[in-house]
């Protein structure tokens, strides 16, 4: 609705008389009447057709920004690469603009990656001549013909935004604005920022190899998270914590623990260090430990620092040290968080039978196996004294050291059941079994011997002595009450 | 005739209502074209001046209509699904061609319409606009009221859309609202039921707000606005000439009576409407170009954001939530009750009823901040910079937990990898 | 002011009336253009149907894409299911018998037809349009193997002649 002040046709030009300024008058008196063609607001027309020309400027901003999107020159790129390998009739045939796999089956994933990698299924660019970006997908027939573009796209592997077409926010990449999107691409530069040895080979794309394939036993290609699957049924973590419903209930169920929400790790809670067995406050907060180690504030660093000392982040935590090298807690955290929730449609639930876990024992294979290790039984009639005080205390040490996870006063849990140990073994041993079974392990033949029959090895708990001297006299005193 | 000269004949027949050739053309044009018709032939020059108005009626306006067309084209682009309406807007985002520009135009208009309409009552307020100085025939208390209920309706409208894109910060912001709507007595919970179609935020509750944002809110704002707009005309035009008529009819020569001057509603008022226009235009343009529009990870009801903040404009309702909840060994303090309904109702009512209260003399109509309207400017203000007040503490001093941090020092949150 | 001037102010009006007009119909432009999809949610013209010895001997039926594949012997073809009328899609009809019909001087030998449930358009065995308004018979369409997977792969956006035969080796 532009005004047509000004006629179009030369014919319709009239004289204007220039405008008149009103003089001033009183008040009461009403103003004659001006000319329709005497302009009031002169600066008006001005105005518009000046702000018509920064609308113009803006407008050719956005234009530029729309006709120029960051994926053109890829594939303007990718268009020269083709016409240089094998002529220009194939390069005729490079599509242009978005493209993406659209997999309605798989909850309706949209990956746009192909937007740019362009060469993803173009056989004859493997080389290494070729860009990184355009490089064939290796392992064509392989893996990927079990694990067709089309049925799996991009994302479901290597994370990352699908929909995505900008490099920033498809890679999510946290520098600078924040992208918001939950899944990073687990490609060189997170499996960098880890500190990963073979960080070249993007081990933490396990991760997602292992959400779907969480039953099986092992897999080929992932190192990390089949030693995660060893080292979880070694040490027996099925004691107390469950999967799908079965296991101990001392730790949390760790069925869905890769779908827990980043919101409910406090990573700056303080950080703990262990002096003397116990842990202390180090002064600094979780977040502050992280960037002390150079890791991102994330869940997977948290892991990893939780698994190297459960008890440096809760310090009222019952799990026990393993000691796991770097190799491992990497591999555990990998595991822990693949386990996330998904919703695979039927044709993607992959075969074969769910992971092993350590032979489980039935109550009454447990109560039938005292006798397993029992040459140097001494006589059960054995007269067992024990301070009614410190077996109290023990009893508590018991429980909240943790041994409950394991061991069962007359049943064979992780470890062997521990009513008889009193009359058993002699207490110099069971001291040192608990202050320090990996030399037990590593020199008595006693100890060596279970460990061949449980296949876990006992852990420690950071015992002192005067809390293994409890334990021991609680040990006693349930030794006495031998029904 | 040449072909020239009756296309020429053509055009004028379409375009002279926008260029009159004389006086008599200039009346006769107001009552034959539609555009115009709710215009007089004549104001007067203070009445289209920059200064006394600011235009922000008109910004509303030509808003509402920016938000309006970009809105219909949005609907041909958006499915209100639990399921689909995010990835519609990730395709905005990246595959729709303009896509962005659209999502960003109708965002950052929204809330510009938000800013504008609040402006405009502030605006009537400090030049006692709702007053009805000398004329017999003004009852500009009920288009006060009627703005009233029409920056109301944009609050919805703004409200009901900001649910549509179903991520996080849509489903957290828009629970927040849905339990502040809850906290009112008796009826509270009803209303929240009807409102989210259930006891929680789902597929129900879209496509009700889905519902109202397209068509129940804009149309109401329609017939309202066209009531507002057809008041002015009945209530003899804005407020500011009840300076001249004051003028006329006590002969005080002590009354400003510069840009009495009459102007020709066509073509001098319409231009100025079709620059204010244009330059909304280009600044909604503006921000839509160089500002990127908020998408958070898709809706997930099992893990809040920290914190989670309800829409900056009930900002200052969660902040009054939070403060006015106190927890005595005696008794408690329901902030819902408090901070949602008592407060912010008292002040809505205070504001609306203030047009029929105010006693202040005829002179003070129309005119910035009359020497006799000290005081109520005093206690408005007050009041406004209470909202903003909280508005902006709530906006950058809340953190995680809702616990007060400077804005440089927020805690970081963990990622996942 | 000179009529130099006037001409001047002119041209410049008229040069910021259509800068302005630009604008507005850039935008306009811009936003019709977004009607105008870039990417597509339908399935794709080139699929696969699975490996050849898992297809039944006879009609298969694909519903997604409205495709008929049938085998016999080493023999497999694949006709359009999409009526060349209106779009519906056709009905697959078993013969009680197999039987000749005559199409102008075409002569066909058939077990099964085509009949389309909207307008009643009827088709040979082989797609030829004997009934019904339908301006041409349903369309053949190519198919390979994929070297990579031996998944037999069908290409609707390319048509073949009626008769093509994928001979399975």
């Amino acid at each position: 609705m532009e005004n047509k002040n000004v006629p179009n046709n030369p014919e319709e030009k009239k004289p204007q008389t220039p405008p008149k300024k009103p003089a001033a008058k009183p008040a009461a008196k009403r103003p004659k009447l001006p000319d329709v063609k005497d302009d009031p607001f002169p600066m008006d027309s001005w105005l518009i057709y000046g702000i018509a020309i920064i609308g113009a400027f803006i407008f050719g901003v956005a234009a530029y920004k729309e006709l120029n999107p960051e994926y053109k020159k890829y594939q303007v790129e990718f268009k020269k690469l083709i016409e240089k390998k094998f002529g220009p009739e194939a390069a005729a045939k490079v599509p242009m603009g978005v493209q993406q796999i659209w997999i309605k089956d798989l909850n309706n994933r949209v990956d746009r990656c192909i937007t740019c990698h362009m060469g993803y299924e173009w056989r004859g660019l493997e080389g290494e001549d070729v860009p990184e970006v355009f490089r064939t997908h290796p392992d064509l027939d392989g893996l990927i013909a079990k694990h067709p573009f089309k049925d799996y796209g991009c994302t479901t592997c290597h994370g990352g935004q699908g929909y995505a077409t900008n490099m920033k926010e498809a890679h999510v990449i946290q520098k600078g604005k924040k992208v918001r999107w939950l899944e990073p691409l687990l490609g060189k530069e997170k499996s960098k920022e880890y500190a990963f040895e073979d960080w070249q080979k993007m081990p933490l794309m396990e991760i997602n190899c292992n959400t779907c394939h969480r039953h099986n036993d092992s897999l080929p290609g992932t190192p990390y998270i089949n030693l995660a699957k060893k080292l979880w049924n070694e040490k027996g973590c099925i004691a107390c914590h469950k999967l799908f419903g079965e296991g101990g209930d001392i730790g949390p169920d760790l069925t869905y623990e890769g779908s827990k929400s980043h919101e409910m790790f406090d990573i700056h809670a303080p950080y703990y260090v262990i002096k003397d067995g116990k842990p202390v406050p180090s002064g600094r907060t979780i977040a502050e430990e992280m960037r002390r180690r150079g890791l991102p504030l994330s869940v997977f660093s948290w892991h990893l620092l939780h698994f190297e000392e459960p008890k440096s982040i809760t310090p009222t935590s019952t799990m026990p040290n393993f000691g796991f090298n770097e190799k491992e807690k990497r591999a555990l955290t990998m595991l822990v968080m693949s386990w996330k929730k998904v919703n695979l449609p039927a044709k993607y639930i992959p075969k074969a039978g769910p992971i092993s876990t350590s032979e489980k024992a039935t109550p009454e294979e447990g109560a039938s196996d005292t006798s397993a290790t029992t040459e140097d039984t001494t006589s059960q009639a054995k007269e067992l004294t024990y301070d009614e005080a410190l077996a109290k205390k023990g009893e508590d040490l018991f429980d909240k050291k943790g041994c409950t996870a394991c061991h069962d006063l007359d049943s064979r849990k992780v470890g062997p059941p521990l009513r008889d140990v009193a009359l058993k073994r002699d207490p110099e041993w069971i001291k040192h079994m608990i202050m320090k079974p990996d030399s037990m392990i590593l020199h008595d033949p006693i100890a060596q011997k279970l460990l061949e029959e449980y296949s876990v090895p006992m852990t420690n708990q950071n015992v002192s002595e005067e809390e293994a001297k409890a334990i021991i006299e609680f040990l006693k005193k349930a030794a006495s009450e031998k029904k | 005739m040449s072909l020239k000269e009756r296309l020429y004949k053509v055009w004028r027949a379409l375009v002279w209502t926008f260029d009159p050739a004389d006086r008599a053309e200039a009346g006769k044009a107001i009552t034959r074209n539609f555009w115009l018709h709710w215009f007089p032939p004549r104001m007067t020059k203070r009445s289209l001046s920059w200064s006394y108005s600011l235009w922000l009626g008109t910004i509303s306006w030509v808003l509402f209509v920016i938000l309006t067309v970009t809105g219909v084209v949005l609907m041909f682009l958006y499915i209100p699904s639990v399921e689909r309406a995010y990835w519609t807007i990730k395709d905005l985002e990246y595959s729709v061609s303009w896509g962005w520009f659209l999502r960003n135009m109708h965002r950052w208009g929204a809330h510009m319409m938000v800013a504008a309409v609040f402006l405009h009552m502030m605006r009537v307020f400090y030049t006692g606009a709702y007053k009805n100085g000398v004329s017999h025939a003004a009852r500009r208390e009920i288009n006060w009221t009627v703005g009233m209920i029409l920056l109301v309706l944009t609050l919805l409208l703004s409200y009901t859309g900001y649910l549509l894109p179903w991520d996080q910060l849509a489903y957290w912001a828009i629970t927040i609202g849905v339990k502040i709507a809850e906290s009112v007595p008796i009826l509270g919970p009803k209303i929240k039921f009807v409102m989210a179609g259930g006891t929680e935020l789902g597929q129900p509750t879209l496509i009700r707000f889905y519902a109202l944002h397209v068509m129940g809110l804009p149309l109401a704002v329609l017939l309202l606005f066209s009531y507002h707009m057809w008041r002015i005309r009945k209530d003899e035009g804005l407020a500011a000439v009840e300076q001249f008529r004051l003028a006329k009819k006590r002969k005080d020569l002590q009354i400003d009576t510069s840009g009495e001057e009459p102007v020709y509603s066509t073509p001098w008022a319409v231009r100025r409407i079709v620059l204010v226009s244009l330059a909304t235009l280009v600044w909604v343009m503006f921000l839509a170009t160089f500002l990127d529009s908020p998408l958070e990870e898709p809706a997930d009801p099992s893990w809040t954001p920290n914190p989670a903040k309800a829409p900056w404009y009930f900002l200052w309702l969660q902040e009054l939530l939070a403060i006015t909840t106190i927890r005595t060994p005696w008794f408690t303090i329901n902030g819902g009750f408090v901070g949602g309904v008592v407060i912010p109702g008292l002040m809505g009512l205070a504001a609306t009823v203030w047009a029929f209260l105010d006693k202040s003399p005829a002179e003070a109509t129309g005119v910035w901040f009359h020497k006799s309207r000290t005081v109520q400017n005093i206690v408005f203000t007050l009041g406004v910079l209470f909202i903003v007040g909280l508005i902006l503490f709530a906006m950058y001093f809340r953190g995680p937990n809702w616990k007060v941090y400077w804005p440089w020092a927020w805690p970081e949150l963990p990622e996942i990898i | 002011m000179s009529d130099v001037k006037k001409k001047r102010r002119e041209v410049l009006k008229n040069i910021g009336r259509l800068v302005g007009y630009g604008v507005l119909g850039g935008v306009f432009a811009g936003f019709a253009r977004s009607l105008w999809p870039n990417v597509l949610y339908e399935p794709p013209k080139r699929f696969r149907l699975g490996k050849p010895e898992d297809l039944a001997d006879g009609v298969n039926f694909f519903p997604e894409q409205r495709l008929f594949v049938f085998k016999k012997g080493n023999e497999i073809w694949a006709i359009s299911a999409i009526c060349q009328h209106l779009g519906c899609t056709v009905n697959f009809v078993q013969l009680p018998e197999p039987k000749v019909l005559k199409v102008g001087n075409l002569e066909i030998k058939e077990e099964w037809e085509f009949h389309c449930p909207c307008h009643g358009s009827l088709y040979a065995g082989d797609g030829t349009i004997y009934a019904g308004p339908a301006p041409r018979g349903l369309p053949w369409y190519y198919l390979e193997i994929d070297p990579a997977t031996g998944m037999l792969i069908v290409d609707t956006s390319k048509e073949v002649e009626k008769g093509w035969k994928f001979k399975l080796a």
